[in-house]
């Protein structure tokens, strides 16, 4: 009986060790798209202030950057709307995509509304035609009000010129720039390691068992 | 006989009682004996808004206990506070900061005076106060450390058959009473190495898909919360952070719900800093019972660790103790894991050694192999400790091709954990990529594949170099020029605590009890550890050169002393021996280990706890 579940052990081991080696191929032919969230400014350094540009529906703030070789697939502008207002309006940005000789290309806009349970968040906003979006960008945003809101929400920024970056409010260069993150898709392969890791220790494992009885017998 | 067996139940609650009111003793008699035996007063005084300097005149020449500055300032203000005699003096000058955050910063002058003068290094918005006082104080952090103190005096020598008997207890007892005193010692004040990265990590991972950062937690994810000087500074800090930890004004984001290899070791903080959370704890709260997590998940490995070693449970217990490691379980630091994990998988890996003809059992591998595995998630190079396993002799198997694939597959595994060093599974990364760009942003100048380059072009000068960095870091040990025992920020106990712990560990490693099993490694599997200590070193000495220093480097900077933590086992186990026998009794044995230990650890806590903050 002892030697029937010893042997069943093995068998168990090995069928663990097939079936986590299944996973890592599987893992590896199939890729999880998942979005990657690059800081692009977003925590405050010792002795910078926060400062609000409220979006009133006359306001546009203009954001350029570059993202290098990545293609970005929406931005996470930093926005706040204070304890009492509840926006119901919508955020709107409209993308630019500058070339090498330095022509600006429109792409398109994205729009979301935002979200009245929060009063401040790093609101995502996806942007369209992922694949034209790298290199050097401009974004444009701008809030689109509901009608009836008493107050705007502000987009917030660091009271100081961040360098690589440059933020235009109503064509006026602002001296500080944006908090903001952006996202960019990749292929990840969330289960590779795990996989392969369990699939070689069970390897390990299984190779140690076997009936020492028997060895001695031959 | 049942008078015996009352006395006996009476002593456990008898020994805490005893040592709570010796301890209040302490406090009262000796640590506050100025305030019992001297004027006890409260003078004010008012800092005017206009000026930097302010006299604060008192009526006769007494003891000033404490200073309470209150003044608002934009930004971060020094100050100095010299003490005058009764002739006007100067008795004294200290130096402090006014943060503007608190708004308010208080002193533990300790001295006789007859006046202060108080120098500002800015003008204040509005005016403030400075308040000089002597008065009574119980102070809960002094009365835990003597509490702590007498009940483990006690409990050692009364309990000793038992601490004989059961020294893993004994480790448990020690580890979580001296661990939970250092977590309230330190509260919220970021001393561990890089606490800002590991605390940020840990919060992220106590929530699933959406992070919700308040005010207080970016305040440490950035390293800007205040850092307190003592108990009222204390109170000062934790009441701020309580006030930014709103909810409602907290940033927003999503991340994935993956818990990715890297992040696992965080798991018991993250788990505990959840629980605090859902429980509404004080913030300050929260972030203690998070560390305890920590403490909690070392203490239970290390204690399988002592438990199963079929020899020198004494030197595991003395290594599981050491302060440094007792320290990093007590904070934010992934160290506990690595260091707990790999102690009880060179434990295990150990006791296999010792029975060389006796095949293996595959629970054991399993828990070796997952040790070892969990033990390197946060710093794969160690995973390179488990090529100790490829030396198993044949004997070990069950055929000698098994054996062999065995060998194989381990190697497989140790390669697989090492790549993830230069590029990550789970996100596609390449290899080439990381050498090539690879490197510290701190430092200027790296570039791991050109530091490959170099190394290769000159192999025998880098040889050099890395043996006199090693043998040097050893030396330097000894001598006090670097200190092996240390509290991160906190500083180091000195160079005589490293040598009472090399001490210790080298006398629980060479001499052995009677009543225990003791018999030492074959000569070719005591080189065999020998040399992977030594090779591990050196790699981790390398992986440092590359990743952290400039290409070229004359020295190699960067290598912390607890990097070699999980390398200490088998270095000793090298050094285990059936000759040198403790004749005077195991009870006595393992009072000594652990008396040394606890001693030690206590001194570790009031010398860089108590007497910086808390005096």
């Amino acid at each position: 009986m002892k030697e029937w579940i010893s042997q069943r052990k093995r068998i168990g081991i090995w069928a663990g060790a097939a079936l986590a080696a299944l996973v890592f191929v599987l893992s590896s032919l199939f890729p999880k798209t998942a979005y990657q969230v690059v800081k692009y400014h977003v925590v405050l350094e010792e002795e910078e202030q926060e400062q609000d540009i409220i979006l009133t529906p006359e306001t546009t703030v203009l954001f350029s950057f570059s993202v290098g070789e990545v293609n970005v697939s929406g931005v996470q502008p930093c926005i706040d709307w204070g304890a009492e207002s509840c926006p119901s309006g919508v955020l709107c940005v409209d993308v630019w995509q500058v070339s090498a000789d330095g022509e600006q290309n429109y792409v398109g806009q994205g729009s979301t509304p935002l979200n009245a349970g929060l009063r401040r968040s790093y609101t995502y906003v996806a942007l369209p035609h992922e694949e034209m979006l790298c290199g050097e960008l401009i974004i444009a945003i701008r809030y689109a009000p509901a009608g009836g809101e008493e107050s705007y929400p502000a987009l917030v920024a660091t009271d100081r010129d961040m360098g690589e970056c440059l933020t235009v409010v109503n064509d006026e260069p602002y001296a500080g720039d944006l908090l903001m993150y952006y996202a960019s898709q990749q292929d990840t392969y969330p289960l590779l390691f795990d996989a392969k890791v369990v699939c070689l220790l069970l390897i390990c494992v299984a190779l140690t068992m076997g009936n020492t009885q028997k060895k001695e017998v031959r | 006989m049942r008078k015996k067996q009352h006395f006996r139940a009476m002593r456990i609650p008898a020994v805490i009682v005893a040592a709570l009111v010796f301890s209040l003793l302490v406090e009262l008699f000796f640590f506050n004996r100025k305030a019992l035996f001297e004027k006890n007063y409260e003078t004010s005084g008012r800092i005017e808004a206009g000026g930097t300097e302010t006299i604060l005149e008192l009526e006769e020449e007494c003891y000033i206990k404490t200073v309470r500055i209150t003044a608002s300032f934009e930004e971060a203000v020094d100050y100095r506070l010299i003490a005058l005699d009764a002739q006007g003096g100067e008795a004294g000058e200290w130096t402090g900061v006014i943060s503007p955050k608190l708004k308010e910063s208080v002193y533990n002058l300790r001295t006789q005076a007859a006046g202060l003068v108080l120098i500002l290094s800015d003008v204040p918005e509005s005016d403030g106060v400075i308040t000089a006082a002597n008065f009574i104080e119980w102070s809960p952090y002094r009365i835990l450390f003597f509490w702590v103190l007498f009940g483990l005096a006690a409990w050692l020598w009364l309990w000793r058959a038992f601490v004989a008997k059961k020294p893993e207890y004994a480790f448990a007892v020690i580890a979580l009473t001296i661990g939970i005193h250092l977590i309230l010692l330190t509260g919220t004040n970021q001393i561990s190495y890089d606490e800002q990265t590991h605390v940020s990590k840990t919060w992220n991972l106590s929530y699933i898909g959406t992070v919700y950062d308040t005010e207080a937690v970016l305040e440490l994810k950035t390293l800007r919360a205040p850092h307190f000087n003592n108990r009222w500074e204390r109170e000062l800090t934790e009441s701020y952070l309580q006030g930014i930890h709103d909810y409602d004004t907290a940033e927003v984001y999503q991340q994935t719900k993956m818990i990715h290899y890297d992040r696992r070791a965080y798991l018991p903080m993250a788990l505990f800093m959840a629980a605090g959370r859902t429980l509404k704890l004080p913030f300050a709260v929260m972030l203690m019972l998070s560390k305890l997590g920590n403490l909690l998940m070392y203490t239970v490995v290390c204690f399988f660790a002592v438990r199963t070693a079929k020899q020198a449970k004494g030197l595991v217990a003395v290594l599981a103790l050491l302060p440094n490691s007792i320290f990093t379980a007590s904070q934010f630091c992934y160290d506990a894991c690595v260091n707990s994990f790999l102690l009880l998988g060179m434990v295990l890996t150990a006791n296999e050694f010792f029975e060389p003809k006796t095949q293996v059992r595959p629970r054991n591998v399993a828990a070796i192999l997952i040790c070892l595995i969990i033990g390197s998630y946060a710093k794969p190079v160690y995973i390179l400790m488990g090529c100790l396993l490829l030396f198993w002799g044949n004997g070990k198997f069950p055929s000698k091709r098994a054996a062999w694939l065995f060998r194989g597959a381990l190697l497989i595994l140790c390669l697989c954990m090492l790549y993830e060093i230069l590029a990550k599974s789970a996100t596609g990364g390449s290899a080439m990529a990381t050498l090539a760009n690879g490197g510290d942003t701190r430092m200027e100048g790296t570039n791991m594949l050109g530091q490959m380059k170099h190394i290769f072009g000159a192999p025998i000068s880098y040889t050099g170099q890395l043996l006199h960095a090693m043998f040097g870091r050893i030396v330097d040990w000894f001598t006090g020029t670097d200190q092996f025992l240390m509290y991160a920020y906190l500083s180091t106990p000195g160079t005589l605590c490293t040598w009472i712990f090399f001490g210790a560990a080298a006398f629980a490693a060479l001499v052995g009890c009677k009543e225990e099993q003791r018999s030492r490694l074959k000569t070719g599997y005591a080189a065999l550890f020998a040399v992977m200590v030594f090779g591990m070193s050196a790699v981790v000495w390398t992986v440092l050169y590359m990743s952290f220093n400039a290409v070229g480097s004359p020295v190699i900077v960067g290598v912390q002393n607890r990097y070699f933590t999980p390398m200490l086992f088998p270095f000793f186990v090298c050094f285990l021996n059936g000759r040198l026998v403790w004749k005077w009794g195991k009870e006595r044995y393992y009072q000594i280990l652990f008396g040394i230990m606890a001693g030690l650890l206590l001194y570790c806590n009031w010398r860089l706890g108590i007497v910086p903050y808390y005096l």
